[in-house]
């Protein structure tokens, strides 16, 4: 989830004249929950999006996953409207919603008929002010069972998914608030209490935490209008201190190695990266398109088309405020190994370090993005979630501007020192291999090369 | 991250928009706490005590795309939105697996991976980094039976972009050496797919339903009817494949004389081919099994999914059923994922859905269960699918189906990408053009009894087939949960018996 929205909302380019705009109003009532209001009147809806600084970081000892399973407990009822009205309030007039949870964000949404904004603020403000007063074990209970069916559906039971939850434990070092995943462990889901629930809510769930942005349908001034009516009497609260973060870098290689009920090889390379918009962040971004985004791309050409040792390969910036991770993960071909996969990376690494992007392969990234970032602005719901992080990471909502620039200063010469930087001897090496001969059905039927 | 749902779930509602139901608690749903006997209530908060009203909206219009057909036959399809800032260019044919030759399952893809693979005497990776340095990738989408070329950047952009799209459509290399290539990856990207329970439930599911008919497998076939495949079936697939019954779909603030006038220069001199040519696609009913079994030892869940054989798109219960599937398990608050997630913990996410297109495509019912509760959680799927054929539905049901169905449309005709595959569909399926615009007016006159009569004539949940994608352990549970099933014809990961 979060890796899209970051996709969309990093773009730019030189090309003279950039076309795109992303413009709001911003209200900050007296408790500090921000409001920001960017009109659309060409279609009948409207897309509310509330920001919550909270995500898996802030989680206790014993308690991963902790922050999701919390996402999953906000849509179990409140005072005025006990659950699953929520829910069906909302869909009986069109509307839907959904959330999701990072490492370091908790995220709300829901989208409908603008008709429905004004039951949007209603919802949102009778959980924000009420949840816990009509918390119960038996909540608790029922989501933590459907979370732990979502870990072992995303997870447990995809290919490779293990190695994914691998990669995000081992690259920071223990008891970093990275070492642990947003999905947590069956244990620590399992020692969940009531009173976490409600301890949680009380200390992060307050406006002074929150960024709310509507998009759609609307004029700014009802939106405000409606944000006092319905929020303004929610009290502000201190917030404690987030987590203090040890240094965290690997000076050296670290190799996981791993089996899973998969057919073919897989290699992950991590590596920790510069933080959310500093320097360096964006030319990993657009680092990463260079060496696997299209047909085109440095480690598609080599490992997929010319040396045909991989069926797939990917780089991705995952941005983070505490540190991000840069990775690459390759899919064996049959009859080929992780070695080589790793070799042949390396190879290709190690010519983008000594000489450099060219500058079109520079300029199709930037290009890339600018898709990317276009796309994103065409629905609501992506415009309004855009706004908040723009709001959380640059301190205003209308940062569209700052955020292409990030971009646009790129050169050659700063994607290369980047990577020089970021691609260092200190990385996480995870191979998966096969836990068992291929299946029957392959065995007898597969391919006939 | 991790979301609340996956809206992968919402994939299943097939090829129109998202839908819903509303928790008519079937059976009591989780529980409602009660108000602290002294609650303490904050200063301001007497503001929650009244929900808001909902107004009366606003009326909306969906699009009719507006129609050329240049001489050789090809049509061109434009939804023109002012200030867009994507133009979104699809070359759809109406060519996709169920045209594939018998034993020839996964050639429509295959030809598509080639048409990528080179054009116009430039390889594959010039192509890409053309594509690129518009902002652009190009997309090959086969699909059931139709299979799509898209591009999609911005809108100063589009001429380069349709020049780029007539040479990868007119002028393909065929390439041996890079057929080599894109052949060996293919097969070996199907073997590794058969590691997933998820995808070897589709290919059973299918064959199961289909047998060896046009839609008895999947849109990329199987490592070995794929391996099979030569580069002169592509070139025959793609020889047979005309103007005639392909379409240009533009989306985005282009103007429709602006992109016919680019259709006709770019695609006015593709070659008709004699119609004759055009594969047979001939869904004939088989016997299907009840119950079918795909072994994954050891896994923590199982995949279910419960279907048969439904409707084309043009059937006239197309809006009323799927209102139904709103209703059942088309949305968060449906029927299925109100039970089976939220009631009883069984799983992430539970739903249902059609696949309307030219033929009688799949309705299934689906989830994703712990592997100790297969049992139970099949014995509530099957509980709700009977129920909506047999029980009468709520009229605040069907008006929360009709509401999310209508919003969803809005949603959808936001994006390029999403629009042109809504006008993609009708144009495969063969609908009417005005099939968007007319289907809130539709959907407005529906009453729950029609909505439950198109249930009843369409689905026949007792003769439903069964597909178990697990531990075969699961089976013992099915009796102790009541369920009385006969012995599973088992299957392999790639479907076959």
């Amino acid at each position: 989830m979060l890796t899209t929205v970051l996709a969309l909302a990093i773009a730019s380019g030189p090309p003279p004249s950039t076309p795109l705009s992303l413009t709001s109003e911003s209200l900050t009532l007296d408790n500090g929950l921000i409001i920001i209001a960017a009109p659309d009147h060409s279609v009948p809806g409207v897309a509310l999006d509330i920001w919550y600084r909270v995500g898996s970081r802030d989680e206790e000892k014993g308690r991963t996953g902790f922050a999701h399973l919390f996402e999953h407990l906000m849509f179990m009822g409140a005072r005025h409207a006990p659950y699953p009205r929520f829910d069906s309030i909302m869909e009986a007039a069109g509307g839907v919603n959904n959330a999701s949870t990072s490492q370091d964000f908790t995220n709300y949404y829901e989208i409908g008929p603008s008709n429905l904004l004004e039951t949007f603020f209603w919802l949102e403000a009778d959980r924000l002010s009420t949840l816990d007063r009509v918390m119960t074990d038996e909540k608790l209970k029922s989501q933590r069972l459907i979370v732990q069916n979502e870990r072992r559906q995303s997870y447990e039971n995809r290919p490779y998914g293990m190695a994914d939850l691998a990669v995000e434990e081992q690259l920071f070092p223990a008891g970093h608030p990275y070492s642990w995943t947003p999905i947590g462990s069956h244990a620590d889901l399992e020692a969940a209490t009531l009173n976490d629930v409600v301890t949680f809510f009380r200390t992060w769930y307050v406006p002074n935490n929150a960024v709310l942005t509507v998009v759609g349908d609307v004029e700014p001034a009802r939106v405000f209008e409606l944000a006092k009516k319905y929020l303004s009497f929610i009290p502000k609260k201190a917030l404690p201190a987030k987590k203090p973060v040890a240094p965290s870098a690997l000076t050296a290689e670290k190799r996981v190695s791993m089996t899973d009920k998969v057919e073919a090889p897989k290699v992950i390379v991590a590596w920790q990266s510069p933080r959310s918009t500093t320097a360096g962040d964006a030319e990993c971004d657009l680092l990463a398109s260079i060496l696997t985004r299209g047909k085109a791309s440095r480690l598609y050409q080599r490992l997929v088309h010319t040396d045909q040792l991989a069926t797939s390969v990917q780089a991705n910036q995952g941005t983070k405020e505490l540190g991000s991770t840069f990775l690459i993960e390759a899919v064996a071909a049959p009859g080929h190994t992780t070695k080589e996969l790793l070799a042949a990376i390396d190879d290709e690494l190690k010519k983008l370090t000594d000489k450099g992007p060219t500058k079109a392969e520079l300029d199709a990234a930037r290009a890339r993005l600018e898709t990317d970032f276009a796309t994103g602005l065409q629905d609501l719901r992506t415009r309004a979630m855009m706004l908040a992080r723009y709001q959380v990471e640059y301190g205003t909502a209308n940062s569209l501007q700052t955020d292409l620039e990030r971009y646009t200063r790129a050169t050659p010469e700063s994607v290369t020192a980047t990577a020089k930087a970021v691609l260092v001897p200190g990385r996480l090496v995870v191979e998966v291999t096969p836990e068992a001969a291929p299946t029957e059905a392959v065995k007898s039927k597969g391919g006939a090369k | 991250m991790n979301a609340r749902i996956l809206t992968a779930l919402m994939v299943l509602t097939a090829c129109a928009t998202p839908t819903v139901a509303k928790v008519e608690p079937v059976k009591p749903v989780a529980p409602v706490a009660p108000t602290p006997p002294a609650e303490v209530r904050l200063p301001g908060e007497e503001v929650l005590d009244t929900q808001p009203t909902i107004p009366a909206l606003s009326a909306f219009e969906a699009p009719v795309p507006v129609e050329t057909v240049l001489k050789n036959g090809l049509k061109v399809l434009v939804v023109e939105r002012k200030g867009a800032p994507i133009e979104s260019l699809a070359l759809v044919i109406k060519r996709g697996s169920t045209s594939d030759p018998a034993g020839k399952a996964g050639l429509a893809a295959m030809t598509g991976a080639m048409l990528e693979a080179g054009s116009a005497k430039k390889s594959a990776s010039d192509i890409a980094a053309q594509a690129n340095a518009l902002g652009a990738e190009l997309r090959v989408m086969p699909a059931t039976e139709g299979f799509t070329l898209s591009l999609a950047a911005l809108p100063s952009k589009v001429e380069p972009l349709a020049g780029l799209l007539a040479d990868v459509a007119l002028k393909p290399n065929f390439d041996a050496k890079e057929w080599k290539k894109v052949h060996d990856q293919r097969v070996a990207q199907l073997k590794e797919q058969l590691a997933e329970p998820r995808v070897a439930a589709g290919n059973a599911f299918a064959s199961a339903l289909y047998g060896d008919g046009p839609l008895g497998h999947g849109v990329f076939g199987n490592a070995t009817s794929v391996a099979a495949l030569t580069l002169d079936d592509v070139k025959k697939f793609w020889a047979e494949a005309g103007p005639g019954e392909a379409a240009l779909v533009a989306v985005g603030s282009v103007p429709n004389q602006q992109v016919v006038d680019l259709a006709n220069k770019l695609f006015g001199g593709w070659k008709p081919v004699a119609a004759k040519t055009k594969a047979p696609e001939a869904v004939k009913p088989v016997d299907r099994p009840r119950l079918v079994l795909v072994e994954f030892p050891g896994r923590p869940q199982t995949v279910l999914q419960v279907g048969q054989p439904a409707v084309p798109m043009s059937s006239p219960d197309l809006v009323a059923l799927r209102v139904m599937n709103s209703i059942l398990g088309g949305s968060f608050t449906s029927r299925l994922n109100a039970n089976l997630r939220e009631k009883n913990g069984y799983t992430y996410g539970a739903g249902s859905g059609f696949s309307f297109g030219r033929n009688n495509g799949p309705f299934v019912a689906s989830a994703n269960v712990k592997t100790n509760v297969t049992g139970p959680a099949l014995k509530e799927l099957l509980y709700e699918v009977g129920k909506i054929v047999d029980e009468p539905l709520t009229d605040d049901e069907v008006a929360k189906g009709k509401s999310l169905l209508a919003y969803g449309l809005v949603e959808q005709l936001q994006r390029a990408d999403s629009t042109s595959a809504l006008v993609s569909q009708l144009f495969v399926a063969g609908m009417p053009l005005d099939t968007l615009k007319s289907f809130v007016p539709k959907l407005q006159t529906l009453t729950a009894a029609e909505v439950q009569a198109a249930a009843k004539r369409t689905l026949d949940p007792k003769t439903m087939t069964i597909t178990v994608v697990g531990d075969p352990g699961v089976l013992s549970q099915f009796e102790a949960a009541g369920l009385q099933l006969p012995a599973p014809q088992k299957r392999t990961a790639l479907g076959t018996p």
